[in-house]
């Protein structure tokens, strides 16, 4: 049943079928009419991939970023970041990136950072000149960082679907995280210079000190964490509870909390766990017919015969996730491709950690880049422009990114150097 | 009648998944309070938050299918703007497979895990395991109240046109 299996799933993405529904259809399929195993695998198999603790972490990490945006924390991290690199020519698209920065050490998806943060700083940049287009693409490129920075749900599918540790994931990928936030940061300085733009952008810049005040109740949360985690006090799922308690604590300080807002939130969390845990099971089911099926071992053969080296294999996978990055969404991607692409790079020695990262950095290139970028379509909704409009703005933005990726994935270091300094 | 029944079984399944997603994170805090303050973790209460996840996934069920809102990659719609309705039902037909799949055979499921008891916690596997029929079976239900809203948009647009 071997290819069949991954060349049925095709149409059936095309023909806009939900991917969860196409992978569990073209499971029952595979079972029915090429093995001989009893249909009622199907849904045992859903349940086992659910059945896991360290998944329970998704939900989790939804929900404190949800609670997080809700209670006047985007406010006072875009005051903190605006404090810290507010005052040059072009401060305030420089400010952009790195609020999403902040954010995304509370968030870990890059929708919810873009409609946090571009409700406030695409407006703010239109005022001060900035052409809209040009605002609407920087948001929505520097909310990419969402799934760069610890908590990250990407990161921890990957983690799961490898069975790689997601603390270590966690802390590799705050290096590569911040190089492609300062690669964002010097291409939209230089950019501003050659355009002429954001000349008035330090007006109503705010005092450091104040700044960091209000912010450093967010600010804490990735310290508490990070620390947690490394510190071996608690796993990523209950450092993932804490933190939802952690963000309602803060609300309740703020004086921000309300019954009312808080079920909002919860039915909020609670569509987008289903919609993303729905698609984990299925592929749990999945990833089970492909290690029975040995398409595995066949594909590390035939790749294995054609391309020779490491450098070539990263390119080609590379190249290859780009291209899936443009077009599936970036959780059901690493669902699909992690467990397949995983044992191969483990062939060319490239190791797991460092592969994650860069299947992650790459994947979150798409969620930017068109015809299906998640952010484009948030940042066209927050800033009421069409995305047609974004494409040439976006240009040196996806150049910068690819760069970084570039980078990243030719020295292993960068991903490596964090966990093992740790150990 | 049915716009009721349409409207309280979505309202009510999603507030309930959303109980349910706030009781597993403070089931999961209890375990870590548990470990610090009493230096005895409670085991019990990991696997009771696992159980309630699932359920939580199934439970959102109906409403994700009632709305579309599971992801998929829409682009045939916007080559085919004149034929997304056909596209619609066929999609609605799919899911309606998959869904009776999992229906019939996560019942199957169900009834084989009845004599197995969850680790530590004194109840059957059938509990955990019945919320995939149930959710599906809910989201069946759904589906066709999805259909029937389609083809209502359909017929209003037909009748413009003439």
């Amino acid at each position: 049943m071997n290819f069949t299996l991954a060349s049925l799933l095709l149409p059936f993405f095309l023909l806009a079928v939900p991917i969860a529904i196409s992978i569990i259809l073209v499971s029952v399929i595979a079972v029915y009419f090429f093995t001989s195993i009893p249909l009622v695998v199907v849904p045992q198999r859903m349940f086992v991939g659910l059945d896991s603790f360290p998944l329970m972490a998704i939900p989790f990490f939804i929900l404190a970023g949800n609670i997080m945006a809700s209670g006047g924390i985007s406010n006072s991290l875009v005051e903190f970041a605006k404090s810290i690199i507010g005052r040059v020519q072009g401060g305030l698209a420089a400010t952009c990136v790195l609020t999403c920065l902040f954010f995304a050490a509370v968030s870990g998806s890059s929708i919810a950072t873009t409609f946090a943060i571009g409700a406030i700083l695409i407006p703010a940049m239109v005022k001060q000149g900035y052409p809209k287009p040009m605002a609407a693409a920087i948001q929505a490129s520097s909310a990419e960082l969402g799934v760069l920075i610890p908590p990250s749900i990407p990161l921890i599918l990957y983690g799961i679907s490898t069975d790689t540790s997601i603390g270590d994931l966690f802390i590799a990928t705050l290096l590569p995280g911040t190089i492609v936030a300062l690669g964002l940061i010097i291409c939209v300085l230089v950019w501003v210079r050659i355009k002429g733009l954001g000349k008035n952008d330090a007006e109503g810049c705010p005092h450091f000190t104040l700044a960091f005040k209000s912010a450093i109740g967010a600010l804490m949360m990735p310290i508490i964490i990070l620390g947690g985690i490394y510190g071996g006090i608690f796993t990523p799922t209950e450092a993932s509870a804490v933190a939802v308690v952690y963000a309602l604590a803060l609300t309740i300080i703020n004086k921000s909390f309300s019954v009312t807002g808080i079920i909002e939130i919860l039915k909020k969390t609670a569509r987008s766990t289903t919609v993303v845990m729905i698609v984990i099971s299925a592929a749990a089911l999945f990833s089970f017919l492909i290690s029975l099926s040995g398409v595995t071992d066949d594909l590390v053969a035939m790749i294995s015969s054609s391309v020779d080296s490491k450098i070539s294999f990263l390119i080609m996978v590379n190249i290859f996730l780009f291209f899936i990055g443009m077009f599936v969404e970036t959780s059901a991607a690493i669902l699909i491709f992690a467990p397949i692409m995983a044992p191969l790079a483990l062939f060319y020695g490239v190791d797991p950690v460092h592969f994650g990262i860069i299947m992650v950095v790459n994947l979150a290139l798409g969620m930017f880049t068109p015809p299906l970028g998640v952010n484009l379509f948030a940042a066209s909704q927050v800033a009421d422009l069409p995305v047609e409009k974004m494409l040439t703005p976006l240009i040196p933005l996806v150049t910068t990114v690819i760069i970084c990726l570039a980078i990243i994935t030719w020295f292993p270091g960068l991903s490596l150097w964090l966990p093992e300094l740790i150990k | 009648m049915i716009k009721k029944i349409d409207d309280n079984l979505h309202k009510s399944t999603l507030f309930f998944t959303a109980i349910l997603l706030l009781t597993a994170v403070f089931l999961t805090f209890y375990q870590v309070l548990t470990r610090f303050i009493l230096n005895d973790p409670a085991p019990w209460s990991e696997l009771l938050a696992r159980g309630i996840i699932i359920w939580a996934v199934f439970m959102g069920l109906p409403y994700a299918i009632r709305h579309g809102e599971l992801i998929s990659i829409d682009i045939i719609k916007s080559i085919f703007p004149k034929h997304i309705y056909l596209i619609k039902t066929f999609v609605q037909l799919v899911t309606l497979i998959v869904l009776l799949v999992l229906c019939y055979f996560g019942t199957e499921a169900t009834i084989r895990v009845n004599h197995q008891a969850v680790a530590l916690l004194n109840f059957s596997m059938s509990w955990l395991y019945v919320a995939i029929p149930l959710g599906s079976g809910l989201a069946v239900f759904s589906l066709l109240l999805r259909q029937a809203e389609i083809a209502c948009q359909y017929r209003k647009i037909k009748r413009a046109q003439l």
